[in-house]
């Protein structure tokens, strides 16, 4: 991994068309502000892991059946 | 068997009200049915239907669910889009997965749940973990983004944290076929 160390209002480039650069350094949080062209998705990490997972649990239909004991560990949880 | 996935997704069908008062003899309901794949046609209401505003990540385009709890499949429910009937996603109640969850809803997403201005009902909130059942390898759920649902307002998002407290891929514990927990 690349590591630059940067101050506040001090940038860096990303290729030819992005730009990165620290707004505010605030005790454990970072502010950035992200110049990118329109078709660039920047998304938070959280975000990224997320639509993964979504994309995982996309089913057509039921699973052909529950095991009894998965719905009845579950079923003991939810009370 | 299955309803197909290409034509139609739902269709509009005409159900003559047979108990209607007198005067209302060509009184017709409009009852949306969704044909899916997992249940066959299903009739729903407006009151049924739970507005996205933004989809789900990976799925922008999906901006309404029914939410179907069946006691057969408790205390898993599932989330069925309405414009794709073979899109569904199994879900679980957080606290099912974790009792001690601490939930923690971005600022973000106040405004696509209505919750502007203090408007959030507590009692009507349900939180629900995505469930992600492989055809092999560990059940996991999703903590880190758990869909947050207004029952009161119909509206819901996926509500995504900001901390790593959580994973996407939660593995589901329980008491499998060999007879251990897992």
């Amino acid at each position: 991994m690349l590591i630059i160390r940067r101050r506040a209002n001090e940038s860096f480039a990303i290729g030819d068309s992005i730009e990165v650069v620290v707004l505010e350094v605030e005790g454990s949080q970072v502010k950035l502000g992200i110049r990118a062209p329109r078709e660039v998705s920047i998304l938070r990490s959280e975000v990224l892991e997320t639509r993964r997972a979504n994309q995982q649990a996309a089913r057509r239909a039921l699973p052909a059946q529950f095991p009894e004991s998965f719905l009845s560990t579950l079923s003991r949880r939810a009370r | 068997m299955h309803g197909d996935s290409s034509g139609r997704p739902w269709e509009l069908s005409l159900f003559p009200e047979t108990e209607s008062g007198p005067g209302a003899l060509f009184d017709i309901t409009l009852v949306p049915v969704l044909k899916t794949t997992s249940f066959g046609h299903l009739e729903y209401g407006p009151e049924d239907v739970i507005d996205f505003p933004e989809g789900l990540p990976g799925f922008e385009q999906e901006r309404q669910f029914l939410l179907i709890e069946r006691p057969e499949i408790h205390p898993v429910c599932l989330l069925q889009s309405v414009s794709t009937a073979s899109l569904l996603f199994l879900c679980v109640p957080v606290a099912v997965i974790d009792p001690a969850y601490d939930l923690k809803v971005l600022p973000d997403y106040y405004s696509l749940l209505g919750w502007e201005g203090g408007r959030a009902v507590p009692g009507a909130v349900t939180v629900l973990a995505i469930l992600c059942w492989p055809e092999r390898g560990p059940v996991t759920a999703n903590l880190l983004g758990p869909l947050v649902i207004d029952r009161e307002a119909r509206r819901g998002v996926q509500a995504i944290r900001d901390d790593a407290r959580y994973s996407a891929t939660t593995p589901v514990a329980w008491r499998g076929e060999a007879g251990e927990a897992v």
